[in-house]
């Protein structure tokens, strides 16, 4: 889920990241001195050194009495936070995570403790050496992980994350606008649809997730890296863009709750949001599109920059216990891959049936977002740029 | 001794500037330049084909339409700000400073929370449609205001009348009452002081404005993000959509260089103007006062 | 437009407009009607906030019922209270060093004949000009990838003087020019030293200029999202970056409440402000 955060960019791994450091900082001074303002270089210029974390896994245990965790306001139930900063006398303080820059700032070496990037940046985030590995045997509550996420494709052997929040796509509908009728469970629905509606459809301001449900609609896998079916997937964006209202930014909630937007493209869990806040649930639908959903999900990791990682893990392992993580679904809607985590889902799921997933998501990874190689990111980037210039 | 007071006394700003704008300034030069590694780290370099990107026809009518919102923008402010700052500051007597205060009032409160009171004005089920539904106006799908050119505009205009009407404001409220009299008893009807004396007086006050709204309206991008719809894309958007995609911020960074270049080349030309034009006469532009003068 | 005899104050109020008095209120009625119309349309989406604060469900885009349920929500929510004391210590700090570098230079720029200053003046107006955006971005990457700071509280401080500094430049410059030397220089023949000079001849003289651009410059500080949002890092999130997250996390009524809130304590603030100033300052000089 929130794969809408299109990740920036993380800067590259140690030796690069030191190498950079030294560039920046020649550029910097030089361009100072030049202007006759050497000395404040001293005066603001602090440490540019990072020394590289030694990678030991980490082990829950207190190590810092201050946590800071980069995430989404709310990511956390309220009552799993406190109960952990009463229980081990830790002050969890908490930065927003908003959209963009979030992962450069991690890359820079910002000293966050605990982060939840997006599942399919992940790879490039532990090349990077901005994860921490996680010592397995000291989790207490590791045995609740779905053993399917003991060994995830965007972490093989989960040494750097614990799954957390995941979410599929598909649409959202006015029902008083868009008839049951009228859809077929198909991504080209959006496109057959958009015209009608007369701009109340949207596409989501995301390249990976409308790129990959492009390249569905278009028939192909939403991972290919073929550059022909990436152009046709940019292609059928280009054309789709002016029958829309653009982008669903900032939220497509915010537009689907303010009767905006009657057909927009949606996570599970804002769609949970969503309902939450309409006077009359039966004032929107949801389809899921046959093709696919693009699953993604929001992993917890140890940031290797962080100053207290022992509480870290702790918090992860705190969060991993039963009533915590039921706590968590509930609060944020998504679905957990932990024994209690999927029992509280589908609880859930009783009253919300959207959020109902088909077992082989949480066993098998069908249709989940996966992790970039350059070529294929490169090819994504130059589709998507045309599509930024029409949204 | 009081000269070299004024002397220092110009030595911290200045020198803040220079390492907190000008220098990072230099930077953004740098990464346009740079290209990056798989994870978007920019890697310096001599890549000039981050500025030959920006050549692309595709892009030509986003550059239209950025002038043309942040132009419209302009003249609307200009529309709406003169008359107010200009009734506020001559009438608004004893309590013109508390009429200006509740002007500035919407900076009090966050931009985002602004820009969801338009949305819950104008969305598809906004107060408005509710309105002219209600009056039969309009059927039950309402009209939807959000995702046009003018609901952009709107929002622009919205952000940053503000600048106008308070600059504006200053100019009314500094003018000697005696040049109006004076040019009451020269020209006669109120009409024509106005033309004669009034605006040419306030002229600076009206460039300044301009500038101060027309600029920032060009870089702006939270507008078109809330209330913008289709092909209504600005510079803005596309330098902070490269910034947060991977791999883009060399791009971003050129557009960037782009914007900055461009400004300084309408402001060094409208200085050579000013600079001409003050050989033939004696009165000012305005652009000038902004380069001079407001800065 | 003869408008301007209106005003009791000013000096002009005693000329005699031979004009039919009924003409000039009809026009004058016509401009505080159009007064009225664009400050409609500036108040009307704060109208909207306070509105919805009170409502009685967790809609943002539905009115039902009344409750206070929001304003309660929102003094018992500790993150947003954080926030909020960050935003304001961002604000004050950037306010004060703003104010006082920037009444500096304007004085500096004023009172010197050096060669110097037009290149800081072109550079001042560069920097007020240069998109917020462009110039937040390059700070992050100044700060980060230059001098490996870390991003804090200090680092949005210094992103928010930059603008501040020079917006209270500006508006204390246009009074500096108003002013003669001739008192200064008097004192200064007086036998005060320049420091004293400064103190007692010209600060008062610009008190009023310095205050409303603080004033102002703390408004522009608070309000701020795009320099705040690039230049703040660990345990920093302000206000405006705050908000912008909790919207991409389902909009609750609550920031109407804060937005409510905000407006009642700034208007209020504002007052004290002023009338510390002194209204009677507001006169036409």
């Amino acid at each position: 889920m929130n794969s809408y955060m299109s990740g920036p960019d993380p800067l590259g791994g140690k030796i690069t990241r030191r190498g950079l450091f030294g560039t920046g900082a020649r550029i910097g001074g030089a361009a100072l001195l030049a202007t006759g303002a050497g000395d404040l270089l001293a005066a603001c210029g602090g440490s540019s050194s990072t020394s590289a974390p030694a990678m030991q896994p980490v082990a829950p245990k207190v190590d810092g009495k201050v946590l800071n965790l980069l995430t989404y306001p709310g990511f956390f139930a309220e009552s799993a936070v406190k109960g952990f900063e009463k229980e081990y006398g830790v002050k969890v303080e908490s930065t927003a995570f908003v959209g963009g820059q979030e992962l450069a700032k991690i890359a820079s070496g910002q000293p966050f403790d605990l982060t939840t990037p997006i599942a399919s940046q992940l790879p490039e985030i532990i090349a990077s050496g901005l994860a921490r590995p996680l010592d397995h045997e000291k989790f207490k509550y590791w045995d609740q992980i779905l053993p399917a996420f003991m060994n995830p494709p965007y972490d093989p052997g989960a040494k750097y994350s614990v799954p957390y929040a995941f979410a599929r796509c598909g649409l959202v509908y006015a029902t008083e606008w868009v008839k049951e009728s009228e859809l077929t469970g198909s991504w080209a629905d959006l496109w057959r649809l958009a015209p009608k509606l007369r701009h109340r459809a949207y596409v989501m301001n995301d390249m990976q997730t409308s790129m990959g449900m492009a390249l569905e609609y278009k028939g192909h896998d939403l991972n290919s890296g073929d550059a022909k079916q990436i152009e046709e997937a940019g292609q059928a964006l280009v054309e789709l863009m002016p029958s829309t209202g653009g982008f669903s930014d900032p939220s497509d909630e915010e537009l689907i709750i303010s009767g905006q937007g009657w057909l927009v493209p949606s996570w599970s869990n804002s769609m949970y949001f969503s309902v939450l806040q309409v006077k009359d649930r039966s004032s929107l639908g949801f389809q899921f599109c046959k093709e696919g959903s693009l699953v993604d999900m929001n992993p917890m990791i140890v940031d290797a920059a962080g100053k207290s990682p022992g509480t870290a893990a702790l918090f992860i392992d705190w969060m991993l216990k039963p009533e915590n993580m039921e706590a968590n679904v509930r609060q944020v809607g998504a679905g957990v891959p932990t024994k209690a985590g999927m029992a509280a889902y589908e609880e859930l799921g009783k009253e919300f049936p959207f959020l109902k997933v088909p077992p082989d998501i949480v066993t098998s990874f069908a249709g989940w977002q996966k992790p970039f190689t350059a070529e294929r990111r490169k090819l994504f980037t130059e589709q998507w740029s045309r599509v930024q210039a029409v949204g | 001794m009081r000269d070299r007071l004024a002397g220092i006394s110009l030595l911290p700003l200045s020198s803040w500037l220079v390492a907190f704008f000008l220098v990072p300034l230099g930077m953004i030069c740098a990464i346009s330049l740079a290209t990056t590694d798989l994870v978007g780290t920019p890697i310096f370099a001599l890549e000039f084909s981050n500025y030959s990107a920006l050549l692309d026809p595709l892009y030509v009518p986003v550059v239209i339409r950025t002038l043309a919102y942040a132009g419209a923008a302009t003249a609307l402010c200009i529309l709406l700000g003169y008359p107010a700052a200009y009734t506020v500051a001559r009438l608004g007597g004893r309590h013109r400073h508390a009429i200006i205060l509740l002007i500035a009032l919407p900076w009090f409160v966050d931009y985002l929370i602004r820009i969801y009171a338009w949305l819950a004005i104008l969305g598809g089920n906004g107060l408005l449609n509710n309105v002219l539904h209600q009056l039969g106006l309009t059927n039950a799908a309402g009209l939807s205001f959000v995702g046009h050119s003018y609901t952009v505009i709107l929002g622009l205009t919205y952000s940053y009348l503000p600048f106008m009407i308070l600059t504006i404001y200053v100019a009314v409220d500094q003018m000697d009452p005696r040049v109006i009299e004076a040019g009451k008893d020269l020209y006669g009807g109120p009409w024509s002081t106005f033309f004669y004396v009034t605006l040419p007086t306030t002229l600076q006050g009206i460039v300044a404005g301009s500038l101060l709204v027309f600029l920032p309206a060009l870089g702006d991008f939270a507008t078109v993000q809330f209330l913008g719809g289709a092909n209504q894309t600005m510079i803005g958007n596309l330098i902070v959509n490269d910034f947060s995609t991977v791999g883009n911020a060399p791009q971003a960074a050129a557009w960037t260089v782009v914007i900055i270049g461009s400004m300084v080349m309408v402001l060094v030309m409208a200085s050579l103007v000013a600079r001409i034009r003050r050989r033939g006469a004696t009165h000012r532009i305005g652009s000038d006062v902004v380069l001079g003068g407001t800065g | 437009m003869t408008a301007t005899v209106e005003s009791a104050e000013s000096p002009a109020a005693t000329h005699v407009d031979a004009r039919p008095r009924s003409s000039r209120n009809l026009r004058h009625l016509a401009l505080w009607a159009f007064t009225g119309v664009v400050g409609l349309f500036l108040l009307a989406p704060l109208l909207v906030v306070v509105l919805f604060s009170f409502n009685g469900i967790k809609s943002v885009s539905h009115l039902e019922g009344f409750s206070f349920h929001w304003y309660a929500k929102l003094w018992g929510n500790e993150v947003i209270l954080r926030s909020l004391r960050q935003s304001l210590e961002i604000s004050a700090v950037a306010t004060a060093v703003g104010a006082t570098i920037g009444t500096m230079l304007a004085f500096g720029l004023v009172r010197t004949r050096l060669g110097a200053t037009r290149v800081v003046e072109r550079l001042a107006a560069l920097s007020i000009l240069t998109p917020e955006t462009a110039i937040a971005i390059a700070l992050f990457y100044f700060f980060t990838v230059g001098l490996g700071l870390e991003l804090s509280l200090l680092t949005v401080m210094v992103g928010h003087i930059t603008f501040s500094g020079v917006f209270v430049m500006i508006v204390v410059r246009t009074r500096l020019l108003g002013v003669s030397e001739e008192v200064e220089e008097a004192a200064l023949d007086l036998g005060a030293g320049p420091l004293t000079t400064i103190r007692l001849a010209l600060l008062p003289q610009l008190w009023p200029a310095i205050a409303g651009a603080s004033l102002f410059v703390f408004i522009l500080s608070f309000d701020d999202f795009v320099t705040s949002y690039f230049t703040s890092g660990v345990g920093v999130t302000p206000l405006p970056v705050l908000i912008y997250g909790m919207v991409r996390l389902g909009v609750s009524p609550e920031i109407n409440a804060l937005g409510t809130s905000l407006m009642v304590v700034s208007i209020l603030l504002s007052i004290l402000a002023m009338s510390l100033i002194g209204w009677k300052r507001g006169r036409r000089s």
